[in-house]
């Protein structure tokens, strides 16, 4: 497997002729992407160029497709680094043959170049691209970012700009002397605000702190990841299975970064660093909450600390109206968009008497039809009538067997017909919704029912 | 043996069609349009607060009478199990026969920052269970839950083990301290008193987040390197975008609902040790007595399949079955292979106990 110089001498004429080949090729990507250079010199990928300039031309996307688009450029552009990361170091590998040195030496060189070029102090193009490739370890930093914008009274990233000018230079002995120096108590009038800053203070110095290091764990990883993609291409040429494809590369890379970072994520020190910084930004909220409700509290404004106290009164009185209920048993759900039937248990009782006062009135008509029906078969010549056509020429109301004997009996039958009518399959189409499009119904909550 | 056998002209080659399916899907995506998903129409018949229970308006013979209410996370939207046609496990339940209805939870905001789990579990999924009940004039219904709704459907028929006929738990995480649980790796040492005081509701751009941080190179880099190469198909295209549109959709959380949710469950395990308490009312496994169907996959990367196969020693039923989907998290509701497999297996398991 190892091909130092002895062995690359001894090796067969093909693989001689492909080393020539692979150095012809790479010299002519080099020509087909005018101003790549090595690592660490300033390289530019024309393709990235390319791509970042038809973007501008095609003036962005809108829509829900905008973002998944954004993604899709951000990994065309790794891709392309790639490729040019790949030029580079196949070029070195084949003149490495050349030079008689072992190829796995020179792609060890290279990947320790990537790893250099992937700290944050460094910054050149060849360096950013190979950062881009990488660009996910950025993302939790992204995220924090945000939170910290909401988190301060100051517009926008500040802390991060703090932390990039400042932070990146801090050491321990600054930070304690910042400590101690925040520590001083205030005097005089303005002695509790004069502490609050100062508390302020501290804690941004304490969250930054953290940042750097959940930031410095991550790049960290980065170097981990390549380390761990040279070995899988050792392995993978150990199995004589040569990577043919770009796209090999970068699914192998994928692999690699998983797995390294999958070890990390579950390990007690990644716990430690992600805890301590989402604590630490926490506190800073938290005492930026403090002093936001100071400044209300002095102009009479509600504060957050005044709203939390009613919500959560609010949230206990209807708890304990809900076990009260239940408790009783007079408990039913309230009322809310029922299509097709009663809504409680009052008015489920109401109807059936309706329908059963309906019902005996049909039956009252039938009986009479029936009698009436026999009294005329009994008449001589008389002749009995369908009772299906007795049922049709109905008896006016006053002359039913069953009468409604109160105007609420006669509204409860009323009802029951209109239920009887309705409780057929007759789906309101307007409440058929899907999530695209939901409808409210038809009565909006003017209170927090349960 | 030299490790690379790329040819320059194929790499170029390479490099240069993801720049012209890039140009290509940019046309692709302009057209796509406004991205719909839940595809069953369905009727709302009930409303509390933000929670609406659903009725999934039936398009095939409804054989089983009792109906089956699905409880989904708090954390994601239930419309991924409704997601697309040919990608609904609602769809399949109700092609097997079930009469289905869903609790879609909403989304929260500051008002709701005092509901606690008491409130969800207690409240809206009791009073739904009730608005089934007196519909359907059954004593108890049929329950599956999802994902944290499995967790909420446990305590549910601990507490109410009269109002739940059949219990099917589906990618349910029960045991919160299995080895491979990286969710519950990390929230370990957060403060999340801390968190909650601080923030109120926690944002949904949280969740999202953490997420997309288990897995972090696959779901936000290769993904949409894959993507890329589909671009081409809007059909292919759109369905993506469902996915995606689903990924992000994340509602933002109740604040003491989700303290409660990270200090009991993910932080202090209390579920398998029945210290769990809603309200008044303690949680214990042993009260789930009914039968029970338990759904995990053996490549879930949020709920390890450990995770949910705990429930079968601590449960209290003498009817409980456990089902492994070869698949993922997400692939179980969503892939070919699972709407082959997942509904009627559930449909047949709850024929069998009707």
């Amino acid at each position: 497997m190892s091909e130092n110089p002895s062995q690359a001498s001894s090796s067969p004429p093909w693989n001689e002729q492909w080393l020539q080949a692979q150095r012809a090729y790479w010299d002519a990507w080099r020509v087909a992407m005018p101003g790549t250079g090595g690592a660490g010199g300033a390289a530019i990928n024309p393709w990235v160029q390319a791509l970042e300039g038809w973007w501008k031309s095609v003036g962005g996307m809108k829509g829900d497709s905008a973002e998944v688009f954004a993604r899709m450029m951000e990994q065309g552009k790794a891709f392309f680094d790639l490729g040019q990361q790949m030029n580079e170091l196949l070029r070195a590998v084949s003149d490495s043959s050349a030079a008689g040195t072992e190829w796995q030496e020179v792609l060890k060189q290279r990947f320790d170049a990537m790893k250099a070029s992937m700290s944050m102090h460094q910054s050149s193009e060849w360096a950013e691209s190979v950062k881009r490739m990488g660009a996910f370890f950025e993302l939790p930093l992204d995220m924090w970012r945000r939170m910290c914008s909401g988190a301060s009274m100051l517009p926008g990233d500040c802390l991060e700009a703090f932390r990039s000018q400042v932070i990146e230079g801090i050491h321990e002995k600054f930070h304690g002397d910042m400590d101690r120096f925040l520590s001083v108590p205030g005097v005089g009038y303005t002695r509790e605000s004069q502490a609050q800053v100062q508390q302020l203070a501290k804690l941004t110095l304490d969250y930054q702190k953290a940042a750097q290091e959940y930031l410095n764990a991550h790049t960290k990883l980065g170097a981990d990841a390549l380390d761990r993609l040279y070995r899988k291409i050792i392995a993978v040429t150990q199995k004589g299975e040569p990577i043919t494809t770009l796209r090999q590369l970068y699914d192998l890379w994928v692999d690699a970064s998983e797995e390294v970072y999958g070890s990390f994520a579950m390990s007690p020190e990644f716990q430690g660093v992600y805890a301590r910084m989402v604590n630490a930004l926490m506190r800073v909220k938290m005492q930026t909450r403090s002093m936001v409700d100071e400044l209300l509290g002095a102009f009479n404004m509600p504060t957050r600390r005044e709203m939390n106290t009613i919500l959560k009164r609010q949230q206990e009185l209807r708890r304990e109206m809900r076990a009260l209920h239940k408790g009783t048993g007079d408990w039913t759900p309230p009322p809310r968009g029922r299509r097709n039937g009663p809504d409680t248990d009052a008015e489920e009782v109401d109807i059936l008497r309706g329908e059963l006062a309906a019902l005996r009135e049909q039956v009252g008509a039938l009986q009479a039809a029936l009698a009436k029906d026999r009294a005329a078969a009994e008449e001589p010549g008389g002749i009995a009538a369908p009772v299906v056509a007795m049922r049709k020429s109905r008896r006016p109301p006053s002359q039913r067997a069953v009468k409604a004997e109160t105007p609420r009996t006669a509204e409860r039958a009323q009802r029951a017909r209109s239920t009887v009518a309705k409780s057929r399959p007759s789906w309101d189409i307007g409440s058929i919704t899907n999530d695209a499009t939901v409808t409210p119904l038809a009565t909006p909550r003017s209170g927090n029912q349960r | 043996m030299m490790p690379f056998q790329i040819k320059p002209d194929e790499a170029l080659k390479e490099v240069q069609q993801v720049g012209e399916k890039l140009a290509k899907g940019f046309k692709t995506l302009s057209e796509l349009g406004d991205i719909e998903v839940g595809c069953t129409p369905k009727e709302a018949i009930y409303h509390e607060d933000k929670a609406t229970l659903y009725h999934f308006i039936p398009f095939a013979e409804i054989k089983n009478r009792t109906p089956l209410l699905v409880i989904y996370a708090l954390v994601n939207r239930p419309y991924m199990a409704d997601l697309q046609m040919d990608r609904s496990m609602i769809r399949g339940l109700m092609q097997g026969g079930e009469d289905v209805y869903l609790i879609d939870w909403g989304y929260p905001d500051g008002g709701d920052r005092f509901l606690t789990l008491d409130d969800y579990i207690n409240g809206y999924i009791d009073n739904c269970v009730d608005v089934l009940r007196k519909r359907h004039g059954v004593e108890a219904v049929n329950i599956l839950g999802i994902c944290q709704g499995g967790a909420f459907s446990l305590c549910y028929a601990s507490l109410h083990p009269g109002k739940v006929r059949n219990l099917v738990t589906t990618v349910t995480p029960v045991d919160f301290h299995t080895e491979k649980d990286m969710l519950s790796h990390w929230v370990r040492n957060v403060d999340i008193d801390l968190v909650i005081d601080t923030m109120g509701n926690v944002p949904g751009e949280v969740l999202n987040f953490t997420f997309l941080s288990l897995m972090p190179f696959r779901l936000s880099g290769q993904k949409y390197l894959d993507m890329i190469n589909t671009l081409d198909d809007p059909i292919a295209a759109r369905n993506f975008m469902r996915m995606e549109k689903w990924i992000f959709d994340s509602p933002d959380q109740a604040g003491e609902a989700y303290r409660q949710f990270i200090k009991d469950f993910y932080q202090g395990n209390k579920l398998i040790r029945g210290e769990v308490m809603l309200g008044e009312n303690q949680v214990k496994l042993s009260n789930v007595t009914m039968p029970v169907l338990n759904i995990f996959a053996s490549a879930d990367h949020l709920v390890p399949p450990a995770s949910s196969r705990a429930l079968e020693r601590f449960v209290g039923t003498r009817d409980y079955t456990a089902l492994e989907f070869p698949g993922g998290h997400i692939g179980i509701y969503v892939s070919g292979k699972a709407q082959k497999m997942i509904p009627p297996a559930v449909c047949d398991w709850l024929a069998k106990r009707s």
